[in-house]
């Protein structure tokens, strides 16, 4: 076990393609952290240089202190579970298992003490017998995941490990995982594109965009005070709502007005005060679903809208609205029923709105 | 409940003049379409049956005597002591071309599957072997041997070896001519099994790495069990070509010196042939059919099961 950094961490492939670009990331030593973001925003690529099969174009990384960038991926003692399980074909689920030990030459008896161990954890002592082709894809996820788990590592590594099982099973590992990391205290990075995986598993997450760390924190942290708009929007679902705005002075106070001209809204004074130092011309006003009230009334401080669509869920309804000409969407409580066409009034919960530089997309 | 009958309409009780003919080409077409394998078929096998018939005959081109023998050639064949080197020479050099060829055509393969441009270069001039016809190649390479102005002496000499007089005797014959054979074909074994290399998937390959294994002990494990049906392939054309080879060892020494190399081939051409005795070389021939045959089946079969093994069925 052993603490994870990385230190100004750039991978450009070949052909000019930036993929990681100046990555600062420490992973405490017993700390579980999930590296969360889109397809195609470096996550997969930063794992495969901390395991070492990618090259580290600059930067530095540290497994435990020790500089890591020119190990052989042997020498480093992660455990990766691929995404593609990438199992061993000729070999039983067994031998799969055990490969890692036979490599490193562990007493027989022991292998089996310890394959039948992680198999059960996994539950997947009946096939142990079995050839990888003859599975399906949640046993196939299982062995990677129990070939990455049979080691000792001092860092294991998963990407997507629950990306092919199915709902329930999902449920089930996203346990399983949490409390062999809670027993064991390795230190874990999870690669994923699901928040509720990030959320369920990790005691921090560090969000990615296009090859840039957005932000490293709790899920608490990054939920309440995301630092961009891309985080504000990646995280939460149904995704935040943002409307184009420009900040309007009214008797002293200073407001937003739509862009469209569509609403404006008042400020609480101390969203103000903060806004009022920026001197923008532009804003986003960000607001997640369930952070917005509709009703049928008019009121002080309400956005008009109208009705767009509206979709009972049972225990909630999404309704969505056109102000102006824009759409939002708001989590609606189940006894509320809405009619398309039908005039809205949307109130923001005043505490939990978030502003955005019109032009960076920073949170104000 | 009463059932239905389904069973088919009884064609007889249909009026002749009722049942409609398809046009004679529609009938004709499936004929057609077997009429070349069946020639080629004919062109194969009646060469085949008359070498079987002749073989159980006296027959010889001096004196063209057809009269029914039963096996006796073949009597004469195993009494003979030459049928037995005979069969020593032929799956000496059968295995010795084939197990070099695989040795060196692995390594080889394992060499130039990486990324480089080197890598590249090699794979292409690797073929130029192959371009060749065995007798010119043969040719050079006896020119090169030749004690006074061959190449290969001095290049022997020069790195402090003495000079050898290759296929002049019989110490070296073999030698000399497996080497040709394996100069001609290792190319081949190498592009299959680096075909097979380049087929893999990379997750496996990547995750050994990981998972901390050796180079010895991911090519034990992981490697050799995938390549295994490549190796077969390998060893299915190679193994079957040397058996029957005949062209390197003909153009190098005729089956000399003496009859050191006299495989089953050149025992078969030079008797029927050359001392014009046809029955008495054909059981030869039919001997080296039988082997080829089951050796083959036998290679197909487990190749076949390799396959299945190397993608993970039992």
């Amino acid at each position: 076990m052993a603490e994870l950094r990385l230190e100004h961490i750039y991978k450009t492939y070949k052909g000019g393609v930036e993929a990681v670009k100046d990555l600062n990331l420490t992973i405490q030593d017993g700390e579980f952290l999930a590296l969360l973001g889109p397809s195609g925003c470096g996550k997969t690529s930063t794992l495969r240089m901390i395991v070492g099969l990618e090259s580290i174009t600059r930067g530095d990384l540290f497994i435990g202190g020790r500089r890591m960038n020119e190990l052989e991926p042997s020498d480093r003692n992660t455990a990766l579970a691929f995404e593609s399980y990438a199992l061993y074909p000729p070999l039983t689920v067994f031998e799969n298992i055990a490969f890692c030990l036979r490599a490193r030459k562990i007493e027989p008896s022991q292998v089996k003490q310890r394959v039948t161990e992680v198999a059960r954890i996994l539950d997947i002592e009946d096939i142990l017998g079995k050839r990888p082709v003859e599975l399906g894809g949640g046993q196939k996820q299982r062995i990677s995941l129990a070939r990455a788990l049979v080691r000792d590592p001092d860092v294991f590594l998963m990407d997507e490990p629950l990306s092919h099982l199915d709902a329930a099973q999902r449920a089930h590992m996203r346990v399983e995982l949490k409390r062999l990391h809670a027993q064991t205290r390795r230190t874990t990075v999870l690669v994923t594109h699901d928040q509720l995986e990030a959320v369920a598993m990790a005691e921090r997450v560090a969000v990615m965009n296009l090859g840039v760390l957005q932000q490293v924190g709790t899920f608490d942290e990054i939920y309440n005070h995301p630092v961009n708009e891309f985080v504000a929007g990646f995280i939460g679902e149904p995704p935040m709502n943002f409307l184009p705005c420009e900040p309007v002075s009214e008797g002293g106070e200073l407001g937003l007005r739509a862009t469209d001209g569509s609403f404006t809204l008042r400020l609480p004074s101390q969203r103000a005060q903060q806004l009022a130092k920026q001197n923008l011309k532009q804003v986003k006003l960000g607001v997640r679903p369930v952070d917005m009230l509709a009703t049928s009334q008019a009121g002080d401080d309400r956005i008009a809208g109208r009705v767009y669509t509206y979709e009972s869920l049972g225990e909630e309804g999404q309704l969505a609205a056109r102000v102006g000409g824009h759409e939002v969407l708001i989590v609606t409580p189940p006894e509320d029923h809405f009619e398309p066409e039908q005039p809205v009034w949307l109130g923001v919960r005043p505490d939990r709105l978030h502003l955005f530089h019109g032009e960076t997309g920073a949170a104000i | 409940m009463a059932t239905r009958d389904i069973s088919a309409p009884d064609l007889a009780a249909i009026p002749e003049s009722e049942i409609v003919r398809p046009p004679l080409m529609v009938r004709l077409r499936p004929y057609l379409i077997a009429l070349p394998a069946l020639l080629v078929l004919i062109g194969i096998l009646y060469p085949f049956v008359m070498g079987v018939a002749y073989s159980l005959t006296p027959y010889a081109f001096t004196r063209p005597n057809t009269d029914f023998v039963g096996l006796r050639n073949y009597m004469r064949m195993v009494e003979d002591s030459d049928f037995w080197y005979s069969t020593f020479v032929t799956l000496a050099y059968a295995f010795s071309a084939t197990g070099v060829q695989l040795a060196l055509g692995l390594t080889v393969a394992m060499l130039l599957n990486r990324e480089s441009r080197v890598a590249k270069i090699l794979q292409v001039t690797l073929i130029f072997p192959m371009m060749i016809a065995p007798v010119i190649a043969t040719l050079i390479w006896k020119m090169m041997m030749q004690p006074s102005v061959g190449i290969l002496n001095p290049m022997l000499n020069s790195i402090g070896l003495p000079s050898l007089e290759w296929a002049a005797v019989p110490e070296t014959a073999l030698f000399s001519v497996v080497l040709i054979d394996v100069w001609m074909f290792t190319p081949f074994a190498a592009l299959i099994m680096l075909a097979g290399l380049r087929s893999f998937p990379q997750g496996p390959f990547e995750a050994a790495r990981v998972d901390g294994a050796s180079f010895w002990f991911t090519f034990r494990n992981l490697t050799l069990p995938m390549l295994t049906p490549f190796i077969l392939i390998v060893i299915i054309f190679r193994f079957m070509d040397s058996l029957k080879m005949f062209d390197i060892i003909f153009a190098m020494t005729e089956g000399g010196p003496g009859n050191t190399l006299m495989t089953y081939q050149l025992t078969a051409y030079r008797t029927s042939i050359q001392f014009q005795r046809l029955a008495q070389g054909l059981p030869y021939a039919i001997v080296l059919y039988i082997v080829i045959y089951f050796v083959s089946q036998w290679l197909v079969k487990w190749w076949g099961q390799a396959q299945r093994r190397a993608a993970g069925y039992s």
